[in-house]
């Protein structure tokens, strides 16, 4: 009997990844060098934590040393507060009970932060990276996927959100809002209706989904935050950062009491973020982008499981 | 009541009184918001399909179904008679709920009967079933190409597709999931 037949289904699995992981190398060596060359400091910043940053709908998974890191948004916001300006940090990140085709428990993810740059700087920055991301680890800018050719260096669509809920589903978004509907009418109308043919960028969340995101200071109603979608896939999340130390604490303070309404688990303050909001973080806009999603997009795959070992 | 989070590919749910299978799930969490489970699910009882989306507060019912493995026994005008080994109770089953399955059912057989607040919904026979070809056309001596079918009848009537190579007599056997021919057991 051959060899091969003898070796594990998780085995088996790993070997016929290699073609796609000397890609995913490519990939992430692309965006560090991208990212270096423009003067970002990589940071490898701790992953277990005493407590995790209160966000209202992600769960952080517990060790029995504290809490695997949901984001590297805390310690790389007291790297901002400390004065590093242009920094990014590749890595792993974990949230409880997210799994599915687009979702891993542990996933990798992209995030840097620029101080004194605006969400809408990074639109531009974002489509240069994705373009160099294409050109290194496909060859080519105009990528496939499930049969939709996607120029990323071709125009991308910047859809307000209030403007793709009034078009795609009829609705207001404040009504949506307001009728707790929002996510649902996001998935259900919305994330269909996108051209599926160029990068996609909504921007304008509602203020209630802002997160640790300035609001918009044109409408105060929604928030200055944009997310990229590309072949109808999230992937990536970019703030202008929240900067005021009030308002940070009284977001801090708000989220903890929906979560508590929603019967999640309270956590403890946050030590090193509360610092950094003691200390000041400074205005700046960041980026979070899931690089397992962005594999799964250049190398034409439906599932994470395609793409990472 | 199963809880949003148990939802998964394959869980079977009660949607307004009626069975369903979920047959594609997906979890999705858009912006930052609240955790969605979308499903396609399928009617166990008339196969129609839908969308439906949970959210994590949901509360999804629990159909009442049982399994239950029966022999089947004998036909009984248009009612088909299955019995329990070990409890020799009887459960009767109509032909409207059976369709082209009355055609491959054969004493003794082991079938899976599907209950849904104690009334039979679905029905699973053992995978294949060999019968005996009662009528086909000849086939060209020698001919056996696969590829080319002709038409053929069972002996309770059913009518299926068999290869030119099949004759009257020969013993053959068909996909009771599918209803098609799937090999010729022996030549008449």
């Amino acid at each position: 009997m051959p060899k091969e037949s003898t070796k594990p289904d998780s085995i088996r699995r790993i070997e016929g990844l290699k073609r796609v992981l000397l890609k995913r190398s490519l990939l992430i060596g692309s965006i560090r060098s991208f990212l270096m060359e423009r003067g970002f400091l990589e940071l490898e910043t701790p992953l277990l934590l005493d407590s995790p940053l209160p966000e209202a709908h992600i769960e952080a998974i517990s060790t029995e040393n504290g809490f695997l890191r949901t984001s590297h948004e805390p310690l790389l916001k007291a790297c901002l507060a400390a004065g590093y300006d242009r920094i990014f940090e590749i890595g792993p990140c974990f949230r409880r009970e997210e799994k599915g085709r687009l979702h891993r428990e542990e996933f990798t993810m992209l995030e840097w932060y620029q101080a004194g740059a605006s969400s809408a700087d990074l639109i531009p920055f974002t489509k240069d990276l994705l373009v160099r991301a294409a050109k290194t680890t496909t060859g080519a800018t105009r990528i496939k996927y499930g049969g939709t050719s996607i120029a990323l260096d071709g125009e991308w669509e910047i859809i307000p959100l209030k403007k793709a809920f009034a078009k795609f589903a009829g609705v207001d978004m404040a009504d949506s809002v307001g009728k707790n509907r929002f996510e649902m009418d996001l998935v259900e109308r919305i994330e269909p209706a996108l051209p599926k043919d160029r990068p996609c960028v909504l921007t304008g969340y509602p203020a209630e989904f802002r997160a640790y995101a300035n609001l918009s200071a044109s409408d105060p109603s929604v928030a200055d935050r944009w997310e990229l979608y590309v072949a109808g896939i999230e992937i990536a999340n970019t703030y202008s950062e929240l900067d005021d130390s009030c308002e940070i604490r009284r977001v801090m303070n708000d989220t903890a009491e929906k979560r508590a309404s929603m019967g999640m688990k309270k956590y403890r303050e946050c030590k090193i973020f509360e610092d950094a909001v003691s200390a000041g973080i400074p205005r700046s806009a960041g980026c979070a982008m899931g690089m397992d999603r962005l594999m799964m997009i250049l190398s034409d795959a439906r599932s994470l499981d395609e793409v990472k070992i | 009541m199963f809880n949003a989070s148990d939802l998964r590919k394959g869980l079977k749910i009660e949607i307004d009184g009626q069975p369903y299978t979920i047959t594609e799930f997906e979890f999705c969490k858009p912006g930052k918001g609240t955790a969605l489970y979308r499903c396609r699910v399928k009617n166990l009882i008339n196969g129609s399909t839908m969308e439906r989306t949970y959210r994590p507060v949901d509360k999804i019912g629990k159909p009442d179904l049982e399994e239950r493995e029966l022999m089947y026994s004998y036909q009984d005008g248009d009612t088909f008679v299955f019995s329990d080994n070990e409890t020799f109770e009887e459960l009767r089953i109509g032909r409207d709920k059976l369709g082209d399955k009355a055609y491959f059912l054969i004493e003794n057989a082991e079938c899976k009967v599907l209950l849904f607040n104690g009334q039979p919904i679905d029905i699973t026979l053992p995978v294949f079933i060999e019968k005996k070809v009662v009528y086909t056309e000849p086939g060209a001596r020698g001919d056996t190409a696969t590829n080319v079918m002709k038409p053929a009848k069972i002996d309770n009537g059913y009518e299926l597709n068999v290869p030119l190579f099949i004759n009257e007599g020969d013993m053959i056997k068909i996909d009771t999931r599918t209803g098609l021919y799937a090999e010729r057991v022996n030549k008449a």
